[in-house]
C-alpha cells in the first residue's frame, strides 16, 4: 500500500472525528450507534492515542472486557521452525514398526509437499530414534527427549490436534502470529496493547526476546515484522530486548546529557510536534510524543528488568546454567518471568532453529536440550510464585513435521519435511486444564482424527481467557473491520476449567 | 354446525377485552362527570354502557360456543362461563337502571355498577386462569432447577421436565388438558392423550407421536406448540429427541446414557455457574466510573471484571506507601472487590485490619510482604477466599494450622516461608480441597552445569599462546588436561592463565557444589611458525565461496559449520590443487588441512590428499599421502583436521592436492550429483 493511501486514510478518520466531535449530528449519530447496540462511533472507532489517556503508558482501546478474563498476561514461547511433534510428543510406534516402508497413499491423500520433497521417488516412514515414557497422573506419553517437561505434564496441557493452512515457514510464522498468512496484519502482542493498553507506565506492553537454536544455528531467520504493528498504530509494535549491552537500541543518552537537559529537551520537542498535530492532525505524531516518553521512563525500568545478578543459585539450577549466558532460550525464560512480574502483557519469545530437514536425530537432541529445561523452570517458576493462575504460558511452532523421511533414512539418521496438517502444542496456566492431552492423530501421526484446533481457535481461545471475544474486537481499516482471527476461529471450550 | 360454532367461538379472545375496558372507561367517566359536576357527562356514560352491554353480549355468545370445545378444566370453564353469564346480565340492566328516571332506581345505581365491576374482574380472571395457566398470574415460587454437574443429573427430572413446564404445560395442565394430554408428571406423559400414546411410532413414520407432532412445519396445525406459542429451541429439540431414542428413561443419569460430542456440548450449557464469583456477580452493584477513576489518581490499580460483571480487582503491587487511608478510599465498593494484590509492597500486619469490610475478597496476594503469623485472626473474615499467596513471607505452621475456617480456600502459595513439610501436611488434612502449589525438591535437582569458556586471542600460535577459561558462576572450580586425555576433579585445576608452548588440545570441566559437574568442552590450539610468502592457488574456487582467495587458506581462521562465513573456499565438482611459497626454506614435517562436510548441502570431506615438495616452485616431489576414503552414510554437518606427517623435508614450495569424491555418493539423495568441498585452513608444521 502506497504512503500516500495511508495518510488518505488517516484523513478520513481524522474527518470522521473531528465531524463527530464538531457537530450536533456527530452526537446525534453517537446516539443512534447506542441506540442499535453498536459501539461504532465511541471513543473514536479505531480508538486513537489520546493525549488525556495521561501519563500512564498506553490505555486500551476497550473500556472494558467483554467477559471476566481468567490471566492477565500470556508468555508465549514461539518455537520457529516447526517443532518435530513425532519425536517430542506425539507417539507413533507404528511408524517404527513399518520404519522405512512407503507412506501409504490412503493416508497421504493428495496431501500438498513442500518443493523440497515433492521430488522424492518414495516416502519412507520413520519413527522417532528416540523413546517415550509414561508420566505424570493421567500417564501421558512424553520423550526421552523432554525430562523436565515431562516432570511438568500435571500442570500443562497438550494438545495434539493442531493444524495450519501454511506450508512454508514465513506465512506459517505470519499466519500464527497475525492470523493471515500474507504479511500487513498486527501481531497478537500489538492486538492486545491496542485492545488492553499496557500495565506498566514504565514498560512496554508487548517485549519480544530472540534465541537461536543449537540444532541449527543457521536457521532460518525472523523478520521484525512478525511483531510488528501492522496497520495499528506504531505504539503498539512489539518492542524487542537484546542480548546485548544495550537490551533496547538507542535508548541510552549520548555521553554528556543529564537528566534536566534530556528533559527539557523532551518537553520542547513535545510542543514542537503538537503544534505540528494541531496543523496536520496525523495521530502518528502523538505516537511519536508517546513513544519518546515512554523511552525516557525505559532508560531506568529496563535495565532494572534485564539485570539478573540479583536472580539466587536456585532459580539458575531451575533455568539451567544457560540462563547465565545472556540470549539463550534459558535467560530469555528467566527475563520473560521478570517481565511477567513488572505486569507486561504479551511476552513473546521465539526460539529458533527447529526447522530439521536432515540429520534431525542429532540436531532435535541439541535443540530439545535448549528448551526443555527453561521452559518447564518458567512454568515451576510462576507457580510458586502464585502467577501461572493469572498467566498463559504457549509452547509450539508454526507447523508439524512429516511421518516421512526427508533424504537419507539410515539407522541413526532421517530428516522430515514441513507438515501442516497435525503438530502439538502446549498451554499451561489460568483457566487451562492442567495434565490433559487434547485431540488426537491416525496411527501414522499423519491426519488429524479427533477434536482438530485451527490457527483461529488457539488465537480465539487466547483472546478468550484474556477476556476478549474475538468476534467484537476489530480494527476498521481500508473499509472492512479487520480481527485477529480473520472470519473464523472458535473458543476451544474443553480445554477450559 | 359444532364444528361452524367452535370457528365462531375463537372469535372470542377479539371481543372479550372489550367489555372490560368500555366498563372501565364508564365508571371513569362517571367519577370524573359527578366529582366536575359535568351533567352532560350522564349522557356520555350511559351511551358507553350501552356499548359495554352489547360487546358482553358478543363476548358470552362467543365464549359459550368456545367452551364447546374440549380440553379445558370443566370447574374453570363453568365458574367463567356463569359468571360471564352474570356479569353480562348486571350491565344491561346496570344500563336500564342508568336510563331509569325514577329515583329508587337511581338509588340501586352505585352499588349495582361496584357489582359489575366485581363480577367482570371475577370472570377475566377466570378466563385468564384457563388460557395462561393458574400460574401466571400469582408465580408460584418456582423450584428453579439448578444443575451444577450435568453428569449427575437426572435426565427426566433436572433435563426433559423443565422444558416441558417451559413450554407445554400451559395448555397440558389439569385446568386445560389440550388433546385430553398432561404433561406436568411423568405418570400423566406416559398415559398419552387423545391422539394415542406419545412413545409409540406412529405408522408410516420413523418417529414417536410426541417426535412427529414437534417435528412438523410451524404452519401445520398439528405441529406442537402452536403456531403463535412459544416455541422450542434447537438444543430443547435436541434434548428431548435424545431422551426420547434413550427409551425415554424417567429414572436416568445423564451419565447413564450415551452422548455424542454434540450433545455433550448441548447438555454442558445447561449447567450453572454456582461459583462464588458468579453468585457475587449477580449480587454486585454497579461501580461509577468516577469513583474508579478517582481510586486510579490514588495510584491504585483497579479493574472491573468486564462490562456486565461489577466485580472489581484491585492491585497495590509493588507499592512502597499503601496506608489505611488508601484502603479506606476503597471501602465504598468493598462488597464489589474480590481480589487484592499487596505482592512486593509495604503491606504488613498493622494494615491487614484495614480489610475487614472486604469480606467478599476471593484472592489475597501477600507474597513478598511483612507479614506475620499475626494477620491468622483477620484472615477468618474471609469466608469465601479461594487463593492466598503467602509466598516469601515470615509466616509459619502457626498460621497455617488456623487456616481451617477458610474451608473454601483452593490454592495456597506457601513457598520460601517457615512452614515446615508436617505444616503442609496438616493444612492437606484440614482442607482436603485445597492444592498446595509447590514444586517437588526433586524436580530441579539434577541440573548439570555448563562447562566453562576456553578463551584465547586465536587458535593458532607461533611461539606461544595465553590462555584462560571462564565459568558462569562463583564458587566453580575448573580442571584442565592439556594432553587430550578426559578431565576430572583430580587432574589440574584452574587457577590462572596459562601457556602453551606447543600444540595443544586442552580439554577442562567445571564442578560446583549441588550441581552435576559439566560435560568436557575441548578446543585445538595449532603451533605454527613457518611463514609463507604466498599461497598460488591452481584451481579456483566458485565464486560465491571464494573466501580472500589463497589467503584464505593459510591466514589461521578456522571457518565455522555455517559455510557462507568467508572463511571457506568451496569447490563444486573439483579437486583443489595449491602451491605455497614459503618465505624460505623450512624443515617441513607435518601438513593439517582444514574440511567441512555436510551432506545434506551436498558438501563432503575430500577423499584424500598429496604432499609434494620443491626447492624451485618448478620439479615437485611428492613426499606423502593421505587416504580418507568415502564418508560412510550421514547427514551431520561437521569439520576437522586431516593431518599427514612425514618425515622431515627441507623446501621452498609446498604443493598440497586435495583430491574431491567429484560425485555424491549412492546413498545420498541425489546420487551422482555434483559434490562439493570446503577447505579452510592449510597448516605447515
Amino acid at each position: 500500500m502506497s504512503e500516500k493511501k495511508i495518510v488518505e486514510e488517516r484523513s478520513l478518520i481524522l474527518n470522521r472525528r473531528s465531524f463527530l466531535g464538531k457537530t450536533a449530528m456527530g452526537v446525534g449519530g453517537i446516539g443512534l450507534a447506542s441506540l442499535l447496540g453498536t459501539n461504532l462511533f465511541s471513543k473514536g472507532e479505531n480508538g486513537l492515542y489520546t493525549a488525556d489517556s495521561g501519563p500512564a503508558g498506553v490505555k486500551g482501546v476497550l473500556d472494558s472486557l467483554h467477559h471476566p478474563s481468567k490471566i492477565k498476561r500470556v508468555i508465549y514461547l514461539f518455537q520457529s521452525g516447526g517443532p518435530s511433534q513425532l519425536e517430542l510428543f506425539d507417539y507413533k510406534p507404528l511408524l517404527n514398526q513399518r520404519r522405512g516402508e512407503d507412506l501409504p497413499e490412503s493416508i497421504r491423500n493428495g496431501q500438498r509437499l513442500t518443493g523440497m520433497t515433492s521430488g522424492q521417488d518414495n516416502f519412507p516412514l520413520v519413527g522417532s530414534n528416540f523413546g517415550f515414557q509414561r508420566y505424570g497422573q493421567n500417564g501421558t506419553f512424553i520423550s526421552d527427549l523432554l525430562p523436565y517437561t515431562a516432570k511438568m505434564v500435571d500442570d500443562i496441557c497438550i494438545v495434539k490436534s493442531m493444524y495450519t493452512e501454511a506450508i512454508n515457514h514465513d506465512p506459517a510464522v505470519t499466519f500464527f502470529q497475525t492470523g493471515s498468512q500474507q504479511p500487513g496484519r498486527p501481531s497478537i502482542g500489538s492486538w492486545l496493547s491496542y485492545g488492553l493498553g499496557s500495565e506498566n507506565e514504565n514498560l512496554p506492553a508487548f517485549t519480544v526476546l530472540l534465541s537461536r537454536g543449537s540444532g541449527r544455528p543457521n536457521g532460518q531467520p525472523l523478520y521484525t515484522r512478525l511483531w510488528g504493528n501492522g496497520f495499528l498504530h506504531s505504539l503498539h509494535q512489539g518492542v524487542q530486548f537484546r542480548a546485548a549491552k544495550d537490551p533496547v537500541l538507542y535508548l541510552n543518552d549520548p555521553k554528556g546529557t543529564t537528566a534536566d537537559v534530556k528533559r527539557s529537551m523532551l518537553d520542547k520537542l513535545a510542543e514542537l510536534n503538537d503544534q505540528h498535530y494541531q496543523e496536520s492532525n496525523d495521530p502518528e505524531i502523538q505516537s511519536r510524543i508517546a513513544q519518546y516518553e515512554m523511552a525516557y521512563r525505559m532508560q531506568t525500568s529496563v535495565p532494572d528488568v534485564m539485570n539478573t545478578d540479583g536472580e539466587p543459585d536456585y532459580i539458575y539450577k531451575m533455568y539451567g546454567s544457560d540462563a547465565k549466558i545472556p540470549g539463550t532460550f534459558a535467560a530469555n525464560c528467566l527475563l520473560a518471568r521478570r517481565l511477567a512480574e513488572k505486569d507486561v502483557r504479551f511476552i513473546q519469545l521465539y526460539h529458533m532453529g527447529w526447522d530439521q530437514h536432515d540429520n534431525l536425530p542429532g540436531a532435535i537432541q541439541k535443540q530439545a536440550k535448549d528448551v526443555d529445561q527453561a521452559s518447564a523452570a518458567l512454568i515451576a517458576d510462576l507457580k510458586q510464585r502464585g502467577m501461572l493462575e493469572d498467566t498463559l504460558v504457549v509452547w509450539g511452532g508454526e507447523f508439524g513435521r512429516t511421518n516421512y523421511s526427508q533424504g537419507l533414512l539410515t539407522d541413526t539418521t532421517y530428516g522430515r519435511d514441513h507438515h501442516p496438517r497435525c503438530f502439538t502444542m502446549w498451554m499451561a496456566g489460568g483457566g487451562i486444564k492442567p495434565g490433559i492431552v487434547y485431540g488426537e492423530t491416525d496411527e501414522f501421526g499423519y491426519n488429524i482424527v479427533k477434536n482438530p484446533v485451527h490457527v483461529h481457535d488457539f488465537q480465539a481461545t487466547m483472546l478468550h481467557q484474556l477476556g476478549i471475544d474475538h468476534e467484537k474486537f476489530t480494527y476498521k481499516y481500508q473499509g472492512r473491520r479487520f480481527r485477529l482471527t480473520d472470519v473464523e476461529g472458535k473458543v476451544i471450550k474443553d480445554i477450559l476449567t | 354446525m359444532i364444528q361452524l360454532g367452535i370457528q365462531i367461538g375463537h372469535l372470542h379472545p377479539l371481543f372479550v377485552h372489550l367489555p372490560i375496558g368500555i366498563i372501565m372507561l364508564a365508571f371513569i367517566l362517571e367519577v370524573y362527570g359527578r366529582i366536575r359536576a359535568k351533567e352532560s357527562f350522564s349522557e356520555v356514560v350511559e351511551f358507553t354502557l350501552l356499548i359495554a352491554g352489547i360487546t358482553a353480549l358478543l363476548s358470552l355468545g362467543t365464549g359459550w360456543l368456545l367452551g364447546e370445545e374440549s380440553g379445558y378444566d370443566e370447574d374453570s370453564l363453568f365458574l367463567h362461563r356463569w359468571m360471564a353469564v352474570a356479569f353480562t346480565t348486571t350491565t344491561v340492566l346496570l344500563y336500564l337502571v342508568k336510563r331509569s328516571k325514577a329515583s329508587w332506581v337511581s338509588k340501586t345505581y352505585i352499588p349495582m355498577f361496584l357489582i359489575v365491576l366485581a363480577l367482570i374482574s371475577l370472570t377475566g380472571h377466570f378466563g385468564g386462569n384457563m388460557t395462561h395457566g393458574e400460574d401466571y398470574l400469582f408465580i408460584k415460587e418456582q423450584q428453579e432447577v439448578v444443575i451444577t454437574n450435568i453428569e449427575e443429573a437426572q435426565v427426566y427430572a433436572q433435563v426433559i421436565q423443565p422444558i416441558l413446564d417451559d413450554k407445554c404445560v400451559s395448555c397440558h395442565n389439569a385446568n386445560k388438558a389440550k388433546g385430553g394430554l398432561l404433561m406436568n408428571n411423568s405418570n400423566e406423559i406416559t398415559k398419552g392423550g387423545d391422539s394415542g400414546n406419545l412413545f409409540d411410532t406412529i405408522s408410516g413414520e420413523e418417529q414417536s407421536l410426541f417426535l412427529a407432532r414437534v417435528h412438523l412445519p410451524l404452519e401445520n396445525e398439528d405441529h406442537m406448540p402452536p403456531k403463535g406459542k412459544v416455541q422450542l429451541t434447537d438444543n430443547e429439540k435436541a434434548l428431548l429427541e435424545w431422551w426420547i431414542e434413550n427409551k425415554n428413561c424417567f429414572e436416568c443419569q445423564v451419565n447413564e446414557l450415551p452422548r455424542e460430542e454434540k450433545m455433550i456440548a448441548i447438555l454442558t450449557s445447561l449447567e450453572k455457574d454456582t461459583s462464588a464469583i458468579a453468585v457475587l456477580a449477580k449480587e454486585a452493584q454497579e461501580v461509577p466510573k468516577e469513583w474508579i477513576q478517582g481510586v486510579r489518581n490514588a495510584g491504585i490499580s483497579i479493574q472491573t471484571l468486564s462490562g456486565k460483571n461489577h466485580l472489581l480487582a484491585v492491585s497495590m503491587a509493588s507499592m512502597d506507601a499503601i496506608t489505611a487511608n488508601k484502603l479506606e478510599l476503597l471501602e465504598e465498593y468493598a462488597p464489589n472487590i474480590i481480589e487484592m494484590d499487596f505482592g512486593f509492597s509495604n503491606f504488613n500486619d498493622e494494615l491487614m485490619s484495614g480489610l475487614s469490610p472486604f469480606k467478599n475478597l476471593l484472592k489475597l496476594k501477600l507474597q513478598h510482604t511483612k507479614v506475620t503469623d499475626a494477620i491468622t485472626k483477620e484472615l477468618k473474615n474471609f469466608e469465601l477466599l479461594e487463593s492466598l499467596n503467602l509466598y516469601g513471607t515470615a509466616v509459619t505452621d502457626k498460621l497455617i494450622l488456623k487456616l481451617k475456617d477458610n474451608k473454601k480456600l483452593q490454592n495456597i502459595y506457601l513457598w520460601k516461608t517457615d512452614v515446615s513439610t508436617d505444616g503442609l501436611a496438616q493444612l492437606q488434612e484440614d482442607i482436603p480441597g485445597i492444592t498446595i502449589q509447590q514444586i517437588g525438591a526433586d524436580v530441579f535437582e539434577a541440573t548439570v552445569l555448563d562447562p566453562p569458556t576456553i578463551i584465547s586471542e586465536a587458535s593458532f600460535f607461533t611461539d606461544s599462546l595465553k590462555i584462560s577459561m571462564e565459568s558462569l558462576f562463583d564458587g566453580t572450580e575448573v580442571y584442565y588436561t592439556l594432553d587430550g586425555t578426559v578431565p576430572t576433579e583430580s587432574s589440574l585445576k584452574y587457577e590462572s592463565d596459562i601457556v602453551l608452548t606447543t600444540t595443544a588440545n586442552v580439554k577442562a570441566i567445571a564442578v560446583k557444589k549441588e550441581w552435576e559437574p559439566s560435560f568436557v568442552t575441548e578446543r585445538t590450539f595449532i603451533k605454527n611458525n613457518i611463514a609463507y610468502a604466498k599461497v598460488n592457488l591452481l584451481s579456483i574456487p566458485n565464486e560465491k565461496y571464494k573466501g580472500q582467495k589463497g589467503k584464505t587458506l593459510m591466514d589461521q581462521k578456522r571457518g565455522s559449520i555455517n559455510f557462507v562465513d568467508g572463511n571457506w573456499l568451496g569447490f563444486e565438482g573439483k579437486h583443489l590443487d595449491a602451491i605455497v611459497e614459503l618465505k624460505e626454506q623450512n624443515s617441513i614435517s607435518k601438513v593439517s588441512i582444514g574440511a567441512l562436510s555436510a551432506p545434506a548441502s551436498w558438501i563432503f570431506y575430500p577423499t584424500s590428499f598429496v604432499v609434494s615438495v620443491s626447492n624451485d616452485g618448478k620439479s615437485f616431489k611428492e613426499i606423502g599421502r593421505k587416504n580418507m576414503g568415502e564418508e560412510v552414510p550421514n547427514a551431520e554437518v561437521k569439520l576437522t583436521f586431516f593431518d599427514l606427517d612425514f618425515t622431515p623435508t627441507k623446501a621452498k614450495y609446498v604443493k598440497v592436492s586435495i583430491k574431491s569424491p567429484l560425485k555424491n555418493p549412492k546413498w545420498h539423495t541425489d546420487p551422482g550429483g555434483k559434490s562439493w568441498i570446503f577447505i579452510d585452513e592449510v597448516v605447515l608444521n
